[in-house]
């Protein structure tokens, strides 16, 4: 589903190039749920972004859903943003003139699949069925960070890519989210997380560690999966 | 701290600038107008002073009465035996027709040719002011010499010197061009001379008496007073002294009634009061703009502040950062409101200038109306910038941190609208949703355009409410004959008499109908015995009701052959409070035994007339007769025959000499006001250019700054795959939703306007107009098309920032 080959990104500050992928090597299949793990500056957010066709490698190639994203125009990059990947963000970024159901209506809108699913129950199945009607900012971190994740399914895209989606969030509440996002890929999509958190990738298929823009480890959690009942934060 | 405040405001303007100058400039718009428009309402009347006290212009002017003349020297011999009277002159003035040829066409228009003492070498009374290298007209030439009014001249683009025909096929060399104060604005009592078509010749006294072949008379007489001396005693005696002495009377009118010095004198303030509604809307309007976008680029930095406010600043220097960007703010938009200023003063005076042709135009720098213009200016932006700091200074910091969530909630009535279900798709709906979730924000916006729009929709109508008032008169008097004129006979003949029937009989007419014109004091039935009736002086002119010629319309009431009733025009009707069947008392001129004397007689209003001059009033023919005049006319009306063109016309009756003393068509009847509109289209013009630039500039302003403010928003929406271009669309459907109800509370409120301008502010100045307020829609239409096609454009410009975005670098945006 993802596939990364000799991926590599350079920023220009001033003078001074900033490597941030140094040539990496990714692929990920439908299924997988994959946390990308590493500390601030790593390069795992710009892998996310470059996967998420919302950034360019500087060289090297990147396969998401069959598409070439190297290859592709910019308005290809916008089809695959509606019809591939979905996003979800460490601070939701809902539009807060929207309500919980109209953020849900403006994935499926987007990505072409209104009437697929009603959104009140793709809520529900998020455990919000009794907050349809509300605004963003009626909502707390957590509800409103699931009203991402539901914004996220609606659109049905196979591969789902989470920023640090718990960042804001408390514990309970991150697990919570973390164990929403483990059940997308149960049903066929890919989910790729990033986080600086190492206890939460012990819930994962596959941990992929970053440093310096490089990926140094890719394998199964150390320790084997875990489930979320036995993780800390 | 301070310095460091200074760097980083320094810094905002320049990420900034363009936000910063587009507001300034909202701004300056707003200062300009109003600065630039009443510093040309200072300008005029600087300059009318001046113009009147080079030229002397008269406190009283005597006048021979019924075209009657006496002896060089019997008026000024009057004059000198009266106490108060300072300086005095002679003068023969009369009527002719004045020809030539302009780029190959042959230009025939009424004259009026001034004989008076144009010499220069004494100080006279009313005299000419010479423009640039004219000459001074000498008499005794072979081919006498005048001075031609510089407003002909200049309308004609005549060369400096050259020879004019007059009446009765007389040469006449004029050396220069010149002005006089009679005639610093052509305004006849009846409106029917503009400087187009009235050409005054200012000619040595001798050389008029010459041309009109009436060797040593004069006929009227122009003077100034003493300080302190009583214009009413020194008119009685005037009057007193002529008919005894001379046993002819006179009519004495004050400069104050003269209908060119109430026309000059009044416009500035009529103008002023036009000036100054315009400049308040388009001020408030540019001022709602800058309260609301600098509102919301501090909004933008309550978290800053709220960070300040954590880390213990005092709100006093939290304050100093947005209250310099409001100072940049207001800097730029006096720094540009006096350049805005300035291009509109200098067009209005342009205007003015070919309007008013006075000899001295003063545009002394009105150092006082910048001042307060640029205060305004300065001090709008600032406390614009003051109310959402002191707001974001006043809440918790935590809750300044939250900004986002604070300004979501849009309020008390934010949440209420929000909740409004709309139909079709979430994308669609965000346009209606962030308009609804920030009232506040999006009345302000509404109504800086509504303004702009409402001043646009009040200039067009006026312009056209003056067009349509024009041609409605022209098309009631003309009645379907667009070369339909009126010989106007020096004096009354039987209209069977030969003058008459000599007009009647001449071959370059037909259909022609004598008729009489008589002036008449009118006032209301029910008025009489009030302190203060509306008394209002009105030509009644008698015709036939029966005529299959032409009659008035009647709009109330009928016309009925015989009938003793009076037509009003609905102007006056309004200003007296009459409809048909009311009675006025009407006092007139009455012949009684071959005198002249006054009658006063209750008359029923049997019809009202559209015609839009309220002087003009109708009776029928058959009531000559009732008021002494049976049987005579002094007016004939008629058309010109098969064949024949107004000015053959012109040409073959007033050189007939029997007793036509003016061929005037019917389509001049307002060419004092079709001159005078011509010329304020400029004005009209370039403040529409200006309000649709200033709807540009509000909507451009609004798309940016909802760019900046919701560049997460945006990046969310690139992140699930929304094209750039949708989301230019969604912006520009907001600002066309607000365009939208702009245009029709613009239109509603344009329309209350133009009212107020056209039947109040128009009805003060010009007293004897009833203005029809008319709106040439497709005009109107064409104009809100382009407005709103500015407004839903706007967001093409931020466009390029979208496109630009580095959008994950929106979306970690953390609260």
């Amino acid at each position: 589903m993802i596939d990364l080959e000799g991926v590599t990104k350079h920023y220009e500050v001033g003078p001074v190039l900033v490597t941030a992928l140094a040539g990496i090597d990714l692929h990920v299949d439908t299924g997988e749920f994959v946390v990308v793990l590493g500390a601030s500056g790593s390069g795992k957010t710009t892998t996310l972004n470059i996967i998420g066709a919302l950034d360019s490698p500087s060289s090297g190639k990147v396969t998401v859903g069959g598409r070439d994203l190297t290859a592709s125009s910019r308005s290809e990059l916008f089809a695959l943003r509606r019809e591939t990947v979905s996003f979800i963000f460490q601070s939701f970024n809902l539009f807060p003139g929207l309500t919980a159901t109209e953020n849900v209506e403006f994935g499926m809108d987007v990505s072409g699949k209104s009437g697929s699913a009603a959104p009140a129950d793709i809520l529900d199945s998020v455990g919000l069925g009794h907050r349809l009607g509300h605004f963003p900012h009626e909502l707390s971190g957590g509800e409103q960070q699931r009203v991402a994740i539901a914004r996220a399914l609606a659109t049905g895209n196979p591969v789902l890519l989470a920023d640090e989606p718990t960042g804001e969030l408390d514990f309970k509440t991150g697990a919570q989210i973390l164990e929403l996002l483990a059940e997308q890929a149960n049903q066929d999509r890919a989910v790729l997380v990033v986080t600086h958190n190492r206890e939460i990738s012990r819930m994962a298929d596959r941990v992929v560690e970053m440093s310096s823009g490089q990926i140094i480890s890719d394998g199964p959690p150390e320790g084997g999966k875990t489930p979320l009942s036995e993780l800390h934060w | 701290m301070k310095l460091l405040r200074l760097r980083w405001s320094l810094r905002d303007a320049r990420r900034r600038w363009i936000q910063i100058v587009a507001i300034g400039f909202t701004l300056a718009i707003g200062i300009g107008l109003y600065a630039g428009l009443s510093s040309v309402t200072q300008w005029r009347l600087v300059s009318i002073d001046k113009s009147l006290e080079a030229t002397r212009m008269y406190d009283l002017r005597a006048t021979v009465s019924e075209g009657g003349e006496v002896p060089t020297g019997s008026l000024a011999r009057i004059a000198s035996e009266i106490d108060g009277i300072d300086r005095y002159n002679e003068r023969l003035l009369f009527d002719t027709q004045v020809e030539t040829v302009v780029d190959g066409d042959e230009l025939l228009v009424h004259g009026r040719i001034v004989g008076m003492d144009v010499s220069g070498s004494e100080p006279v009374v009313n005299d000419v002011h010479l423009i640039d290298d004219a000459a001074r007209p000498v008499s005794g030439s072979a081919i006498p010499q005048a001075l031609i009014h510089r407003g002909f001249a200049d309308f004609w683009d005549l060369p400096a010197r050259g020879t004019l025909r007059v009446g009765g096929g007389i040469d006449v060399d004029y050396v220069g061009s010149a002005v006089s104060p009679e005639f610093f604005v052509i305004l006849e009592r009846n409106g029917s001379f503009g400087k187009s078509n009235l050409a005054v010749l200012f000619t040595p006294l001798a050389a008029a008496q010459d041309i009109s072949g009436r060797t040593g008379a004069v006929n009227d007489l122009v003077l100034t007073l003493e300080p302190g001396a009583d214009a009413a005693a020194v008119t009685e005696q005037l009057i007193e002294a002529a008919a005894t002495q001379g046993g002819v009377l006179l009519d004495v009118i004050t400069r104050d009634e003269t209908p060119s010095y109430i026309g000059l004198t009044g416009a500035p303030e009529l103008d002023q009061g036009i000036y100054n509604a315009i400049s308040l809307l388009l001020l408030s309007g540019a001022a709602f703009a800058t309260l609301n976008f600098a509102a919301r680029m501090v909004q933008a930095q309550r978290r800053e502040i709220g960070n300040s406010m954590a880390i213990g600043e005092r709100p006093r220097s939290i304050i100093i950062r947005p209250l310099l960007v409001g100072m940049q703010i207001g800097l730029i938009g006096m720094i540009l409101g006096v350049a805005v200023g300035y291009a509109i003063s200098f067009q209005t005076a342009s205007a003015a200038q070919a309007v008013f042709l006075l000899p001295f135009f003063e545009q002394p720098f009105q150092g006082g109306i910048y001042a307060q213009a640029m205060a305004l200016g300065f001090a709008v932006p600032v406390l614009a910038v003051l109310w959402p700091v002191l707001r974001a200074v006043r809440v918790k910091p935590v809750d300044a941190i939250r900004s986002r969530h604070l300004a979501s909630r849009g309020g008390s009535l934010g949440p209420i609208l929000s909740r409004i279900p709309l139909p079709g798709r979430s994308l669609e709906r965000m346009p209606f949703r962030n308009l609804m979730r920030a009232p506040r924000r999006a009345f302000l916006t509404l109504l800086t355009f509504t303004m702009s729009l409402a001043i646009m929709f009040a200039m067009l109508g006026l312009g056209t409410t003056l067009t349509a008032t024009l041609d409605d008169g022209n098309e009631e008097l003309l009645g379907g004959e667009p070369d339909r004129f009126i010989v106007q006979m020096d004096s009354l003949y039987p209209v069977d008499g030969p003058q008459v029937t000599n007009v009647l009989a001449n071959p370059t007419v037909q259909l022609g109908e004598p008729a009489m014109v008589l002036g008449a004091n009118v006032t209301t039935a029910a008025s009489d015995g009030a302190d203060d009736p509306l008394r209002l002086d009105l030509a009644v002119r008698f015709v036939d009701f029966g005529s299959t010629t032409w009659t008035p319309t009647a709009s109330q009431g009928s016309l009925s052959p015989g009938s003793p009733g009076i037509v009003l025009a609905e102007k006056a009707a309004r200003d007296f409070g009459v409809g048909v069947g009311d009675e006025v008392v009407v006092t007139h001129p009455a012949l009684v035994g071959g005198a002249f004397t006054s009658s006063t007689r209750t008359v029923p209003v049997a019809a009202i007339h559209p015609h839009p001059l309220r002087l003009n009033a109708y009776m029928d023919l058959s009531q000559t007769s009732t008021w002494g005049f049976g049987g005579l006319a002094n007016v004939v009306t008629g058309v010109p025959a098969d064949g024949s063109t107004l000015n053959d016309v012109k040409r073959s009756l007033f050189g007939s000499g029997t007793g036509v003393a003016l061929v005037l068509g019917l389509n001049e009847t307002f060419q004092a006001l079709e001159d005078s509109l011509e010329s304020s289209e400029g004005v009209f013009f370039i403040t529409r250019i200006f309000v649709v630039f200033l709807v540009m500039l509000i909507a451009f302003n609004t798309a940016n700054i909802n760019v900046d403010e919701r560049s997460r928003d945006h990046a969310t929406m690139f992140a699930y795959g929304i094209p750039v271009r949708r989301v230019i669309a969604n912006l520009s459907l907001e600002g066309l939703l607000l365009g939208v109800v702009a245009l029709v509370l613009g239109g509603l409120f344009g329309y209350a306007l133009l009212l107020w301008l056209a039947l109040f502010q128009m009805s003060i100045a010009v007293p004897d107009v009833g203005m029809i307020v008319s709106v040439r829609w497709w005009e109107m239409a064409a104009s809100f098309v382009v407005a709103l096609a500015a407004i839903a454009l706007a967001p093409v410009f931020p466009g390029r920032k979208l496109k630009k975005m580095f959008i994950p670098g929106q979306l970690r945006v953390m609260e």
